[in-house]
Order: structure tokens, then C-alpha cells, then sequence
């Protein structure tokens, strides 16, 4: 009901388009309301000596730190459901990292699968060199890497977790997504044994609750690898750059929706 | 949303009185003396979720080429306020986590360069509470804007006393009163890093907040810093929700969904008046702007993004 017409004036949303140079490639059209931050600014923001003086004296204290090589990637990898080239890219290395940790430990067992949630990847990593600030800017958090021991019938809950997720970052098995459900769930190839104990490798906040995730709360053993997950994931991509192995990754319908 | 119909321009004209001059001046100021009535123009410039992205992602970024960086957005936010009288900078939390300036000054260097920009006033998103309570609250020496939230209670914790419920700014004769309201932080920030904080439904504060801003101190603009998220696909909290379920608001700035409009959105209320809805993206990409002009005797708000194309939209 319009009580007083005058009263609601919103008259409507007078909309510019940006205050510098024209919208190149940038998305254009997105920003048509606000203002595009780029470099079209970069000659005003340079006459503020003290605002550039004050991030300089952060920046330099890490730079060199920060700009340091840890690999290189053959194309630019980003994150998305239910699969994708970054989520797959950390999933699988998150496996590796798990099995390389129980040999190393001369535990009985591997690891079967990996969770990393999407939530938990916070950038793109660009086509061609990786440094340790873009792998911070990526896993910025200080997630800890834990393996836990789950009987299938328990892990069950995982599945309908990632299924629930729409799908989030797993290595080591394959699944299809159908109303909401997993379905045809594969692990290491095989089709789930509600009996056997399976090992999965993810982070502390996941299985301590974090995004909504409360499925792993009945399991069979539990340890801590007492190494954050973006020192592991940069330890293992110069390890493997250093052999000559670069950052690659790949869709393979690892998880899929189900029509 | 916020169609632009012929009967709402020509609304918005006549209010302004100048309707000629208006056409064909992009980036012309508006001079409130020019209107028949008094109308104070305020300016609202907001970011949010800007996880410590103080410098630009490279051109070789992907998603976001050569976009962002504090230093651009301070040297816009000072040119409009060379142009404009009565702004206010607003940020809608996550200032915290995103790049190594935070894994190694703990936010440090984003607050002390915010407060150099000249943030009014922030509120308190989930990644603030990173490195727990006292992740923030030893942090607050670095910064000289208040951070306003009113649906987190922190009551019995090293928080207590040291975040604002509300905040009224005067601006020429007119009163701003701006809340905030938080995302509920279970199964989003690990317990650890949160003991202590009550979290309350942000529908119910929201609207004991509009009755002590709007009610008591007879604000003429109130501002809701959002926490919450734009959008829902179930019947979670978010923007659009509260926007909806409440009255008494004029606008939502948001956060926490990184969602970039392309226009702010606007929402009927509880009282069928309109709520305008903005947010824009994360990680600094770009600058929202609301101008509202005020006429405080007849309560008569008009919003616009900004004027900057009116002349370009005005042709199509």
C-alpha cells in the first residue's frame, strides 16, 4: 500500500557506468553500477606517497619471501563444482601426501580417499609461475592435515555430505550425484564395503565440524599429521617441480551429477 | 530490479527540481541549493569481504585480471570526497584472510591502511574471528573506525564494551543511524575461535535496532551493515530475507557471499517500501555507491547509484 507516494521516492537506480577508462575486458557490463577497481587508478593512487609508503613497509618484509618460484602450472586452474581442475589439482596432491605420510610412518594402511571443501581453496592459480604467495593467497588458513579411519557403512555420511555439497574436492573415489544422493560410489575402484575401514585424508576443520560438515563424528581412529595443509601442498609441488614436474590436473568425472 | 519506468523519472525530476539540468551533465554534483526544498545529498561508498587483498591480482589472474588494490581505492575514495560533501566508507566485513599480509601481521596492515582511507565505520564478518576473540581485539589498537555489530554478544569475553552495537553520524542536519548483523558463526568458525559469543537471530535484533534508531532518535537514513549474505536458494538468513521480513530499514549493505550486483537490488519491506540491497564482490574488485537525497521535512528519500552516466542511461 502507498501510503504517501513521496514517501517511498526511491525514484530509481540511476546506474553510471565507471569513472575511469572504458570497461575493457574485464567483465564488462558487471561493474556498471560500481565502481571497477583497475589500473586506470593507478596515477592518482600514486600520488599518495604515504599510503604507498605504508603498504611498502609490510611488502617488503615478505616479499622476498612471498615471490619465491614453488612451481609452475601448464594452464590457469580454477575452483568449481562438482569437479574442477583446482579442486581435483589439491585433492589429488592431498593423496599423495597421505599415502607418502604412511609410508614414511610404516603405518599398516594408506590413504583411500581425500576431502578438501571449495570454501577452503580462496583463489585461482594462474597459467605459468606459482610462487609461495599465490599458494598463501590459496590456502590461506592454517588448516592442519589429519587422517581418519571411517567403516564404510560410517563413511556413508561423508558421501551424503559431498552429495549434499553439490560436490566438493575428493581424490581416490568416483561418484555421481543424483537428488541430492551419492550414487555408484567407487573407492580405489571398488564398490563400497560397509565393513572395511577406510582412510581418509582431509583437514581439522572439516572434521572438527567446519562447513556445516558433521559426518565424521563416528570413527574408527583418528591422527593428527601435524603439518598444515598449504606447507604440505607446497613442499610437495617443489618437490615435484624440482624432478621436473609441473602443476597439471585434469576432469576425469571423478564426481558427476546424474541425470 | 529498481526498473527505470518513465513515471519514476519523472518523479525523481520533479523532486529535484531540475530535471533540464540534470540531462546531459554526467558527473555533475548536485547543488542542494538549487531545490526548491532543502535536499542533502549523502554519499554511501562500501566495500566488502576484502580479505586482505591490498594488492591488485596480477593480469595473469583468471578470474579477476589486474582488478583491486587498497591504493586505487583510496586515491577514489578521496576524489569523491573532494567532489562530494557528506560521504561515508563503509565496510561489510572479512577485512581479515586471504593473502600472507595476514598470515604475518595479523591484520595489522589492512586495518592501519583502512583507517588511513578513512573507513567510517565496519562490521564484523565470520573470517575476523580467525584467529579467535583475541585475534581481533588486540588488533583494534591499529585502527580508528569503530567496528558495529549488534547481533553477536560478547558479553563475558576480551570483546565486551569494545564493538558497537550502533552508530549515529550526523552529516549537514541529517541523522544516520547504522547496525550490523553478523552470519551465525556455528559450523562456519571453528568453536575455539568463537567461545563465548551469543549469536542472535539477526531479524529480531534488526528490528529492536529500528525501533531505537528510527523510533527513538528519529534517524532520517537507516543503514544495516550485513554480514549475512545476499541471497538464498533455501530459507536461510541473508540480505533479501531480512530486507523483506523487517521495516524501518533504508539500506542493506552486504557481504560474506562476495556476490557482485551489477545494480543494487531493491526489496519491498514488511511496509511495502522500498530496501536497496548492494554488494560488491570481494578482495577490493570494486567500490559500491549509493547517493540518497534527503529532504528531512518531508521524509522524502531518493537513491541512485550515482551520477556519473545519468546522461548514457537517459538515451536508451
Amino acid at each position: 500500500m502507498l501510503k504517501h507516494l513521496s514517501y517511498l521516492l526511491w525514484a530509481t537506480c540511476l546506474i553510471f557506468v565507471v569513472a575511469c577508462a572504458p570497461q575493457s575486458q574485464h567483465e564488462a557490463g558487471v561493474f556498471d553500477s560500481n565502481f571497477s577497481i583497475d589500473s586506470c587508478l593507478d596515477q592518482q593512487a600514486l600520488k599518495d606517497t604515504a599510503f604507498i609508503n605504508m603498504i611498502s613497509l609490510y611488502k617488503t618484509g615478505i616479499d622476498s619471501q612471498m615471490n619465491q618460484i614453488v612451481s609452475v602450472s601448464s594452464e590457469a586452474l580454477m575452483s568449481g563444482k562438482p569437479e574442477s581442475l583446482l579442486s581435483n589439482y589439491i585433492a589429488d596432491a592431498m593423496l599423495e601426501i597421505g599415502n607418502q605420510y604412511c609410508l614414511e610412518n610404516h603405518l599398516a594402511h594408506g590413504v583411500d580417499l581425500s576431502i578438501i571443501n571449495n570454501g577452503g581453496l580462496r583463489t585461482s592459480l594462474p597459467k605459468g609461475a606459482i610462487t609461495t604467495g599465490k599458494l598463501f593467497e590459496l590456502l590461506p588458513f592454517e588448516n592442519k592435515l589429519v587422517i581418519i579411519g571411517m567403516k564404510g557403512a560410517d563413511l556413508k555420511n561423508v558421501l551424503r555430505y559431498l552429495a549434499a555439497k553439490k560436490g566438493e574436492g575428493v581424490s581416490g573415489i568416483k561418484m555421481g550425484i543424483k537428488d541430492g544422493k551419492a550414487v555408484d560410489v567407487k573407492i580405489g575402484g571398488e564398490k563400497l564395503d560397509i565393513n572395511k575401514v577406510y582412510h581418509i585424508i582431509s583437514i581439522d576443520y572439516l572434521v572438527n565440524g567446519g562447513d556445516g560438515m558433521n559426518s565424521f563424528e563416528k570413527r574408527e581412529n583418528f591422527r593428527h599429521m601435524h603439518m598444515k595443509l598449504r606447507e604440505a601442498i607446497i613442499a610437495h609441488a617443489k618437490t615435484l617441480y624440482q624432478s621436473g614436474i609441473g602443476i597439471k590436473s585434469e576432469l576425469d568425472g571423478r564426481i558427476y551429477y546424474e541425470q | 530490479m529498481g526498473g527505470f519506468t518513465m513515471s519514476n523519472r519523472r518523479d525523481f525530476f520533479k523532486k529535484l527540481g531540475m530535471g533540464s539540468l540534470f540531462l546531459g551533465l554526467g558527473g555533475y554534483s548536485f547543488s542542494s541549493k538549487a531545490a526548491k526544498n532543502k535536499l542533502t545529498k549523502i554519499t554511501l561508498l562500501h566495500t566488502n569481504d576484502m580479505h586482505s587483498h591490498i594488492d591488485p591480482f596480477p593480469e595473469s589472474d583468471p578470474k579477476y585480471p589486474g582488478l583491486g588494490g587498497f591504493a586505487r581505492i583510496n586515491a577514489l575514495v578521496k576524489k569523491i570526497r573532494r567532489e562530494e560533501e557528506y560521504t561515508l566508507l563503509l565496510d561489510c566485513g572479512d577485512i581479515y584472510q586471504g593473502t600472507p599480509y595476514f598470515n604475518f601481521f595479523k591484520g595489522e596492515a589492512e586495518l592501519k591502511l583502512m583507517s588511513k582511507m578513512g573507513y567510517d565505520a565496519g562490521t564484523i564478518g565470520n573470517h575476523e574471528f580467525d584467529n579467535g576473540l583475541l585475534g581481533i581485539s588486540s588488533q583494534m589498537k591499529h585502527m580508528n573506525f569503530p567496528f558495529i555489530n549488534s547481533n553477536y554478544d560478547f558479553t563475558g569475553t576480551v570483546l565486551e564494551g569494545k564493538i558497537n552495537p550502533y552508530k549515529i553520524f550526523f552529516k549537514d542536519n541529517i541523522k544516520i543511524g547504522i547496525f550490523g548483523l553478523g552470519v551465525e558463526l556455528e559450523g562456519l568458525v571453528a568453536s575455539k575461535n568463537c567461545e563465548g559469543v551469543e549469536y542472535n537471530d539477526p531479524i529480531y535484533v534488526a528490528e529492536k535496532m529500528v525501533a531505537l534508531l528510527k523510533d527513538d532518535e528519529k534517524c532520517d537514513l537507516v543503514i544495516c551493515l550485513s554480514h549475512l549474505g545476499y541471497s538464498s536458494d533455501t530459507d536461510d538468513m541473508c540480505d533479501i530475507k531480512l530486507a523483506k521480513s523487517t521495516s524501518g530499514i533504508d539500506v542493506i549493505l552486504g557481504g560474506h557471499s562476495h556476490t557482485l550486483l551489477e545494480t543494487a537490488t531493491r526489496v519491498r519491506n514488511l511496509d511495502d517500501k522500498e530496501v536497496v540491497i548492494n554488494q560488491v564482490g570481494w578482495a577490493g574488485i570494486a567500490l559500491g555507491r549509493i547517493d540518497f537525497y534527503i529532504d528531512k521535512n518531508e521524509g522524502i528519500k531518493l537513491a541512485s547509484s550515482s551520477l556519473h552516466s545519468i546522461d548514457k542511461r537517459l538515451e536508451a
